[in-house]
């Protein structure tokens, strides 16, 4: 259970009477300021919030063993562009400054060696594009289905050899995977209803995900081809954005079944389900730290939207 | 383009940022502040304004105001309802603050309109009329359309002070291929258009045709004799022409940029935190606190847009509703939590401060989108069948007007028109058959008694 203390309430009213000319270096010095910040209060003690400006954010993942963390800002009024903070320094940067289009759901291969991300502005409404870091190639996974096909919510496969993905296309809201060149196109689901929100486990053999096959979204296993889909939680409202713990044996996720979108986990065997956040406004867009045992989420508080940090117990 | 300058809240500090007001050449939308005088006769308003909450692109009708539970799986979606506070009415689990305060509003789940491209039917939407020349899909013209609600509203009005019809985005509102061309004056002429204003997520606010022009601070736009120098050199340096064309905007903008009021109602820093909080750090939910305000300050018409495009992921647009592709992701993410929250903060703060009652809102789109399920697992367009939200104003609150079918394809019973939409909003704001007749605006319409 989560609630803010004093403590970040009171650098953040700071910030929030500093002017535009100091924004940017506000975001730094709160973000120095909250890591390590310690307080009798075990359970706010450890939470740390990440950035301040509280713009719309979704989609974190972390970069570089955990001492990055990269995610999907609104920072423009028609741009939505991937940040990436460093952790230990607190320097971000937007990549792709100077572009007009849209970059989402940025996703990193477990070398480093490959990132990839959905990509507006090209033949589709987005595009998969995968990025070799060695070269700085990049090739784009451009599906069927016309300007209004989409990729979302890339993975890679933890051996760097495939990337899987929310695909709208013929054949609706689908899974599917390519290869690293964005070739050999695989569907994993060819199911009823909506799929999406992939995760893998590090060993490679199996997919979370949520589906609406058997009526609300609900978090699904399946096998790395697709094969034996098995229902992992039951509730009729909606389980999404499922990640799986560095070790496998848990899976965070949003969940809205108490009427307001929390962070939960749940064993991988569908058992232990336990509520990690509790606060009027939206938490959401889970993902484990490498370390195993801390998940950063973007929650709402006060109308903005920013990374967070909390510890997770077993 | 000519700069004058643009407007901004203070930020927190206190400390005002550089803040004008920028007239530009081409500003077709800027009507109203030369509309002084007394209103015309009519009947008591029971609307003192009206607040009409754009969602451009075509929301969803099954996964937001009228999901279909027991339907199909290629129909109902992913979303499970959940139940309101009205017995009557389920809404998607997308909405749980809305749900929580059915009893501030109204739903109508029958309307329908007439084309199914979004700058014909968004003008048909705005002007509860239909194109005598076919409209923007047929190479119509502006003055096609009969004048927008709003422009009806602001000229019957004659608002005092400020402009009587203001709304509220970036720019024209359309698609991207050009805009609503109904959204305005229409045969009225520019003069009728809506004076616009766009206001971000820190709650600062410009006027999109305008920009800054450098070297003014807010000092020297206090200053009139300053200022009226300042644009009697840029006045000198521009063709004549163009600058006939721009006299209307240059008495209004000069207006704007000395009026107490102006400047009073367009800082949103003098909100309480608690209050800017609640409506949340985006640009829609700012622009519902500023057109609040506006109603405050008894603007009659405030449009507030959803976005300035139709279009979701585009490079050129701002996440508007027309999720042909990935429906269900983009709804889950932001636009369905997004109207949650700024909706019913907007709702809650004109209940608390008395200002419902005396306030029309109404939250549509041009259309809804299609409840089958698309080949590609999305909705498209659908103009046969969507949802209005109504409340205050006169509105009876916690009813469910009209029905779509068990698909929500079609109304099941109490169609209603974009006319009928148009002569409630009037009729609600004090313009009757008479005042209509007289303007010879949306003449036979019919008021959706059901909602009175």
């Amino acid at each position: 259970m989560w609630n803010r203390s004093s403590l970040f309430a009171f650098p953040l009213r700071l910030c929030a009477f500093a002017s535009r000319q100091y924004r940017a270096m506000r975001s730094l010095v709160v973000l120095l300021a909250l890591v390590g910040l310690n307080s009798a209060d075990a359970a706010a003690d450890d939470i740390r919030q990440l950035t301040t400006n509280g713009r719309l954010k979704f989609a974190p993942v972390f970069v570089a063993d955990g001492k990055e963390l990269a995610w999907c800002e609104h920072d423009q009024p028609t741009r939505v562009s991937i940040i990436r903070l460093n952790l230990e320094t607190g320097k971000s940067t937007t990549m792709f400054p100077n572009a007009s289009g849209h970059f989402f759901d940025p996703a990193f291969s477990a070398d480093g060696r490959y990132w990839c991300f959905g990509r507006s502005g090209g033949p589709r409404q987005l595009s998969l594009v995968i990025v070799d870091t060695k070269d700085g190639k990049e090739v784009a996974f451009e599906p069927a289905g016309g300007l209004r096909a989409t990729i979302r919510t890339p993975r890679f496969t933890p051996d760097g050899k495939r990337v899987i993905f929310t695909i709208n296309a013929p054949g609706g809201q689908q899974i599917a995977s390519v290869n690293i060149k964005g070739q050999d196109y695989r569907p994993l689901t060819q199911s009823e209803g909506i799929n999406g929100w992939p995760d893998i486990s590090r060993d490679g053999k199996t997919i979370v995900f949520s589906s609406s096959r058997a009526g609300s979204l609900n978090l699904f296993l399946m096998n790395i081809d697709g094969s034996e889909p098995r229902q992992l939680t039951n509730h009729r409202l909606r389980d999404v954005r499922s990640a799986f713990s560095p070790d496998g044996r848990r899976i965070a996720f949003t969940s809205a079944r108490d009427g307001n979108r929390e962070i939960y986990v749940i064993n991988s065997d569908g058992s232990g389900l336990k509520r990690l956040t509790n606060h009027k406004e939206r938490d959401d867009y889970p993902v484990w730290h490498p370390g195993g045992k801390q998940i950063a989420w973007i929650a709402e508080r006060n109308g903005k939207f920013d990374v967070y940090l909390m510890p997770v117990g077993e | 383009m000519f700069d004058i300058g643009s407007f901004s809240s203070r930020d927190c500090s206190g400390i005002s940022r550089r803040a004008f007001l920028q007239a530009g050449a081409a500003l077709p939308f800027a009507g109203g502040l030369s509309a002084l005088g007394q209103e015309k006769g009519g009947n008591p308003p029971r609307a003192k304004s009206v607040m009409l909450i754009w969602l451009g692109g075509g929301p969803s009708h099954l996964d937001l105001f009228d999901p279909k539970p027991k339907a199909l799986a290629q129909y109902r979606g992913p979303f499970s309802a959940i139940q309101t506070r009205t017995p009557e009415l389920l809404v998607s689990e997308l909405l749980p603050n809305l749900a929580q305060r059915s009893h501030l509003y109204s739903v109508v789940q029958s309307n329908i309109n007439y084309q199914g491209g979004h700058r014909p039917a968004g003008s048909i939407a705005m002007t509860g009329t239909r194109p005598t020349d076919g409209g923007e899909d047929r190479g119509g013209k502006v003055d096609g359309y009969g004048p927008s609600i709003g422009s009806i509203l602001a000229k019957h009005r004659q608002s005092k002070s400020l402009p009587g019809f203001i709304s509220l985005a970036r720019g024209p509102v359309g698609d991207g291929v050009g805009p609503n061309i109904g959204q305005g004056g229409g045969k009225w002429g520019k003069a009728h258009d809506p004076f616009m204003l766009s206001c971000n997520e820190e709650g600062d606010v410009s006027i999109p045709k305008l920009k800054l022009l450098e070297g003014l601070s807010p000092a020297r736009l206090a200053d009139r004799k300053t200022m009226l120098r300042e644009l009697d050199q840029l006045r000198r340096s521009i063709d004549s022409k163009p600058f006939r064309v721009w006299d209307g905007v240059y008495d209004q903008a000069i207006g704007l940029l000395t009026s107490s009021e102006a400047t009073r109602v367009f800082d949103l820093s003098r909100e309480t935190e608690k209050t800017r909080q609640a409506f949340g750090r985006t640009a829609f939910g700012q622009s519902c606190l500023l057109g609040r305000r506006l109603v405050e300050a008894e603007v009659p018409y405030v449009q507030v847009n959803w976005s300035r495009y139709v279009e979701v992921l585009f490079p050129f647009s701002d996440y508007g509703w027309d999720t042909h592709s990935d429906n269900f992701g983009l709804l889950a993410d932001w636009h369905g939590p997004l109207l949650d929250r700024v909706l019913s903060a907007l709702l809650d703060d004109l209940h608390e401060r008395g200002l419902l009652d005396s306030t029309l809102v109404v939250c549509m789109g041009e259309f809804g989108r299609t409840p089958k399920i698309n080949s590609i697992g999305s909705r498209d367009h659908w103009h046969q069948c969507y949802f209005s939200v109504w409340a205050g104003g006169g509105v009876k609150p916690g009813l469910v007007v009209g029905a779509s079918d068990a698909q929500g394809e079609f109304p099941a019973r109490d169609p209603v028109t974009p006319a009928m939409v148009g002569t409630t909003i009037l009729d609600l704001a004090g313009m009757g058959t008479a005042a209509r007749a007289e303007m010879r605006v949306l003449e036979g319409g019919h008021v959706i008694d059901a909602l009175l």
